[in-house]
């Protein structure tokens, strides 16, 4: 028996449609994405300027020079877009983690634990749920002042608690397989049944979630941080640049379209491979064939 | 004889609802002994089975008592803590179960699974675990145990995957076997090989049983006594033999009658001459 949401024999008609589509999908969504990622790791080793670099003159139109401009103070923003696509990936990849370790460990306790935690887990994850992200994030920063590791921290405990309630119920339906009795019939202990068939098992349905979390978190923080609650330049992130360029939309459009684009396009690269993912992951699919 | 198992007053409700689904079970299983359950579908078979196990999940409990006799000693199953079950699952009681695609995880190798608890509870690791996984294979008579250890449970055949469950119940050397309808969900032309291979197995072993089943002729001849159960209850119990040709029970009665009936039925002799 599979363990994903809808049965086998629902999900057959649909994979089967969606099956030309997903290719697609995976190919558009890991180019998008990879373009990203290696640009990002270039950004460690090799930038066109220095990041506070303010020999270019203000608010320059993009030139062989300067390929995407410069910003008011003289600095490119070419680089800055660079060191962006690195914030972007660290913050995606940061909240994911958080968001996975922390709704991971809450959903299997609450799926293993006694009826009264069970109860007393599910009722917390509700609020937490229904919780403002804004509103967590401004606690957040309140608690340990404005930056990018405040908003990574809140995104990613904004996002565990989704994370925490699908694991609670996957979890729950494996730990009701037949298999699982098995198991604890020869003897498996409850950490050993986690790791060895209920971990296993649940990751499958949480990568989806987690890659378009992933997604979610580079937005969310971009609007964090246009609220002011992220880095300043020269290592802004690109929702800190759009903030940044608003003023001065008019001069220099550039400053503004570009790290807007680029939000889009990590974006729809995620959501696109999410979507691939979603066949490759699926358990069912592995034991149809 | 002393008794490996022993169930007293056994019943299982659901959380602060109503009737029973078992009820005032009690029965008693000496080292070596062969005990068939027999009763119709929903007579409350599996769920006895499962609270023997300390397996009943919420809202589903157990009263009364079920004593073990493990290794250290008596272990009350009802109530007992699951650090405390797990010390006896395994070592003292093992089981197969009903559905065999059920029970082996689809997502990890067959080899796999049977090595866990040939780690737990023998203390194997690297090359002798391998053999021995190899080797718990070829003892439940799987031919190509090599391929059948790479395999995923949906790589094998039925037959093949009910073999398997009863090499991962066996793995850590139980003293007690409970087979819940291991053939049912079988084809009729690989029942009688697994049901071979559970009595020979028990037998080998000098193994307790416990053989759930709804086919009378089956557990006739398997079971050393056999306790019929109806509506949750215990209707009757005895000595197999005695029971089956002088039923007391009315119910008892209608599934002796039922078996010898169809019995009349079948054209015994073709069916017996034609198999080689
Ligand atoms: N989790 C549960 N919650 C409520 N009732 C249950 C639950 N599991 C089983 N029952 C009920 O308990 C009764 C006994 O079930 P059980 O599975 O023990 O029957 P059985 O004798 O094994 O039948 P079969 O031969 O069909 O396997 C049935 O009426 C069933 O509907
Ligand atoms: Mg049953």
């Amino acid at each position: 028996m599979t363990v994903t949401v809808p049965t086998a024999a629902e999900q057959k008609p649909a994979a089967r449609r969606t099956r030309g589509r997903t290719s697609i999908n995976l190919v558009v969504g890991g180019v998008l994405f990879g373009v990203i990622v290696a640009v990002a790791v270039l950004s460690l080793f090799a930038l066109p300027y220095e990041p506070s670099d303010t020999t270019g003159g203000r608010l320059q139109p993009p030139s062989g020079e300067h390929w995407a401009g410069t910003d008011r103070l003289g600095r490119d923003l070419f680089t800055q877009l660079m060191i962006g696509a690195r914030l972007a990936m660290l913050t995606g990849l940061g909240s994911v983690a958080i968001a996975a370790v922390v709704g991971v460990v809450v959903g299997l306790v609450a799926a293993t634990a006694g009826r009264w935690i069970d109860d007393a887990l599910s009722s917390l994850l509700d609020i937490a749920i229904a919780f403002p992200t804004l509103l967590l994030a401004m606690l957040v920063v309140a608690w340990r002042g404005a930056s990018l590791d405040s908003a990574i921290l809140a995104i990613g405990l904004a996002g565990s608690a989704v994370i925490a309630r699908l694991t609670r119920v996957t979890a729950s339906r494996v730990l009701a397989q037949e298999f699982v009795k098995a198991s604890r019939t020869s003897g498996t202990g409850t950490l050993r049944l986690i790791r060895l068939h209920v971990l296993p098992n649940v990751w499958p349905t949480l990568i989806v979630p987690l890659a378009l979390q992933f997604g979610g978190a580079v937005v969310a923080e971009a609007s964090l941080s246009y609220v002011g609650l992220g880095s300043p330049p020269p290592n802004a992130s690109w929702g800190r640049m759009l903030q940044e360029a608003q003023s001065t939309v008019l001069v220099a459009p550039s400053a503004a379209i570009l790290p807007g684009l680029l939000l889009v396009a990590t974006i729809i690269g995620v959501n696109l491979l999410a979507d691939g993912l979603r066949d490759v992951a699926d358990p069912a699919g592995r034991s149809i064939r | 004889m002393t008794a490996l198992l022993t169930v007293n007053a056994l019943s299982v409700h659901v959380d602060g609802a109503g009737a029973p689904l078992v009820d005032d079970v009690s029965f008693e299983l000496g080292e070596g002994e062969r005990l068939g359950v027999i009763g119709e579908s929903g007579s409350g078979k599996s769920l006895t089975a499962l609270a023997v196990l300390g397996l009943l999940a919420h809202p589903l409990r157990a009263s009364g008592s079920i004593r073990l006799a493990a290794d250290g000693g008596d272990v009350e199953v009802v109530g007992a803590r699951q650090r405390r079950l797990d010390t006896v699952r395994g070592s003292t009681v093992g089981a197969v179960f009903q559905e065999p695609l059920a029970s082996l995880d689809p997502l990890m190798r067959i080899g796999a699974q049977l090595a866990w608890p040939l780690r737990q509870h023998r203390g194997l690791r690297g090359d002798a675990l391998r053999r021995a996984v190899l080797d718990a294979l070829a003892d439940v008579q799987l031919a190509e145990p090599e391929r059948i250890a790479r395999s995923f449970i949906h790589e094998v055949s039925g037959g093949q995957r009910q073999r398997v469950a009863i090499a991962l119940a066996l793995a850590a050397r139980p003293r007690l076997l409970i087979a819940d309808e291991p053939t049912t969900a079988l084809d009729v032309t690989v029942q009688a090989g697994v049901l071979e291979l559970i009595q020979s197995a028990v037998a080998e072993r000098g193994m307790s049983l416990v053989f759930i089943s709804h086919d009378l002729p089956v557990v006739a001849g398997i079971a050393d006594r056999v306790v019929v159960m109806r509506a949750g209850r215990v209707v009757e119990a005895g000595e197999t033999r005695q029971l089956l040709s002088a039923p007391r029970e009315g119910y008892t009665r209608t599934l002796v009658a039922a078996s010898r009936a169809l019995d009349d039925l079948l054209p015994a002799a073709p069916l017996d001459g034609g198999r080689v």
